[in-house]
């Protein structure tokens, strides 16, 4: 086996896995908030592509800019969609699971109307690459990994210092007693369904110039997304950094041993036996021992 | 009134029936006799998931055992030469057996974490027939030309069922017999137990209810039924693929209960009869918008009519109650 392979493969894994924790951020703050299981997550992050194709691609708005943008609009959409429809569906498990299923298609078949369903290229954010230990790496894969350890890092010191971020964690916790202790639930709801519809786009804009965009990128996506987060534990955000940097690493140490299909087959068996034996997945265990 | 009320039911069924029946005696268009039979199937899928649902279990689980009922039946009946009709039970059998190993490990986990392990048992299924023994189950492609089911009565006759007239009774007979047997167990102390269980789990137990038991029969049944039309579809469509039987058809099952109303046993079947009968319409005028319809719909039910069809009629039929009375003054009815 070539020297360079396994540096090459441990930093591959590393750059796929910031993006897996952006996206299965979102999902999981959505699932401990509103108890919603997202089937729209996908397409949130294949919104969120097709803004940067448009704001950066299209009027060559600056990438960091661009990129702000569209995590702006995407928790705004975000918002809106929580207020029209997940609002009215709030207790009601399989309501919010059946109609996050409805809005995904509703959303995927939208934007084969209106962006068409050839595949977009985004033109390349970052040029060049650089070389650790013999093995080399295109800088936009860098680049996208450090956004994405950037927001994610802001994500924890919003949910951890600020008084919405305390609020949510409680929500999280126990509804009921939120109520109690004066925090308006609903805007917490919204704001949660908004930042977790934002993180996702934002995983989609860093992506998109990486790799090309259409309306059916996001079923693949949402596979990820929760295989991590059964991984980490429903709800559990340290959990979901866990498991979306170990499925980064495993994902591309495993497709050098075996065949991709294989790969993604072993994945949900050790969904299955996670569920089975760990229900609440490997973040619960670092809960335990805290 | 009770027995006014079940003579009323007992006639529109028949009439249903009847009606039925006659379709390809009015029209023998091979476009709407396909649509049928598609719709008969996925009664016969929604009703039987709908026993699961009751027994307050959201499995997922429904493409995978029909994958398993239509791969038996194409490939015993492709490379060995089975017959149709024996390779039918066997089908139901191995899904049961699959159904009652992965129930007796899943059933433990609680709602949301249920259906994941389900789902996530559909994409194993999917993956293992896409990827595993690909000289017997074809791979991605799938498997084609699979041989139609002949009638056999030795000395006297042997029809082999080919047309879409007859795939189009074969499928009303079992969809009938199929509804009866759900009928027959709705109406059964065991549907009374599922509901049981479905309404208050822990209130079940403490009357002496095994529950994990009855979740694991309903679970059971349910894969039984899912089998049989699997087995029913891969001689009918003549090709499977693994890609038949993604989630995508599960939640189209999904779309159904909710918009038909999960509530009462033919809610689902108004369900599915809307939807699949209104997308026709709109396929054959509007091209490809069926998901963007079926999503609409879907959403506007959930947000305004969370009871589903049925319970709009429901509605109306207290409506018309009322009016019926002469308005104010009269009593509603309790219906």
């Amino acid at each position: 086996m070539d020297s360079t392979l396994i540096p090459q493969a441990a930093i591959n894994g590393l750059l796929l896995g910031s993006v897996y924790v952006l996206i299965a951020l979102g999902f999981t703050l959505i699932f401990g908030i509103l108890t919603i299981v997202n089937f729209a997550h996908g397409e949130m992050y294949m919104l969120g592509g097709f803004v940067i194709y448009y704001v950066f691609g299209e009027l060559g708005c600056n990438y960091f800019l661009a990129m702000i943008i569209t995590t702006l609009i995407l928790t705004l959409f975000g918002m809106g969609v929580e207020k029209v429809i997940f609002r009215q569906l709030r207790g009601y498990l399989l309501g919010g699971f059946i109609a996050s299923l409805g809005l995904s298609w509703v959303l995927v078949q939208s934007s084969m109307v209106i962006f068409g369903i050839t595949d977009k290229a985004v033109p390349p954010a970052f040029t060049g690459t650089m070389t650790v230990l013999g093995a080399s790496f295109p800088f936009e894969r860098v680049a996208g990994a450090l956004i994405g350890f950037a927001l994610t890092g802001l994500l924890f010191l919003f949910i951890r210092y600020t008084k919405t971020g305390k609020a949510m964690r409680a929500v999280s916790q126990d509804r009921e007693a939120s109520y109690l202790q004066g925090i308006n639930v609903d805007r917490i709801n919204n704001l949660g369904f908004g930042i977790g519809c934002g993180l996702a786009g934002a995983a989609g804009g860093l992506m998109a110039p990486i790799f090309y965009i259409s309306p059916n990128i996001g079923g693949p996506v949402l596979m990820k997304a929760f295989v991590v987060v059964v991984l980490g534990g429903m709800g559990n955000i340290p959990g979901a950094v866990v498991g979306g940097m170990l499925l980064g690493v495993l994902e591309s140490f495993g497709s050098i041993v075996m065949p991709i299909t294989s790969v993604q087959l072993l994945f949900f068996v050790v969904i299955v036996v996670v569920l089975l034996f760990v229900p609440n997945g490997l973040g619960g265990i670092f809960d335990r021992t805290r | 009134m009770i027995a006014r009320d079940k003579l009323v039911k007992m006639t529109a069924v028949i009439g249903i029936a009847i009606g039925a029946m006659t379709i390809p005696l009015i029209t023998q268009s091979p476009f709407i006799l396909h649509i049928l039979f598609y719709l008969w199937l996925q009664i016969i899928l929604v009703c039987s998931l709908r026993v699961i649902f009751d027994a307050d279990l959201i499995s997922a689980a429904h493409p995978a055992f029909m994958a398993i009922g239509a791969y038996t039946t194409s490939v015993l009946t492709m490379r060995f030469g089975v017959s149709f009709w024996a390779t039918l039970p066997l089908g139901i059998i191995i899904a049961v057996i699959a159904a009652a190993a992965i129930g007796s490990i899943t059933l433990k986990l609680k709602h949301v974490y249920f259906m994941l392990a389900t789902f996530a048992f559909v994409e194993v299924v999917r993956l293992l027939f896409s990827n595993w023994c690909i000289d017997v189950f074809g791979g991605i492609p799938g498997l084609i030309n699979i041989p139609h089911p002949n009638i056999t009565i030795p000395y006297l006759f042997e029809i082999k069922i080919s047309s879409k007239i007859q795939y189009y009774y074969l499928g009303l007979v079992l969809l009938m017999l199929s509804l009866f047997i759900l009928y027959t167990v709705e109406m059964s102390r065991l549907g009374q137990i599922f509901k049981a269980i479905g309404q208050s789990d822990m209130l079940a137990q403490s009357i002496g209810v095994n529950i994990s038991r009855y979740k694991l029969l309903a679970f059971v049944i349910g894969a039984a039924f899912a089998a049989l039309v699997g087995s029913l579809f891969a001689p009918f469509n003549r090709l499977i693929s693994p890609a038949d039987f993604s989630m995508r058809e599960c939640i189209l099952l999904f779309t159904y209960i909710i918009v038909g109303g999960m509530k009462s046993f033919y809610g689902p079947i108004i369900g599915a009869s809307f939807l699949i009968l209104s997308s026709m319409l709109i396929l054959s005028r509007f091209g490809p918008y069926e998901s963007l319809f079926y999503g609409f719909v879907l959403l506007l039910v959930l947000i305004f009519m969370p009871q589903g069809l049925v319970g709009l009629t429901k509605h109306i039929s207290s409506l018309v109650e009322y009016f019926g009375r002469g308005g104010r003054g009269g009593e509603r009815g309790t219906t």
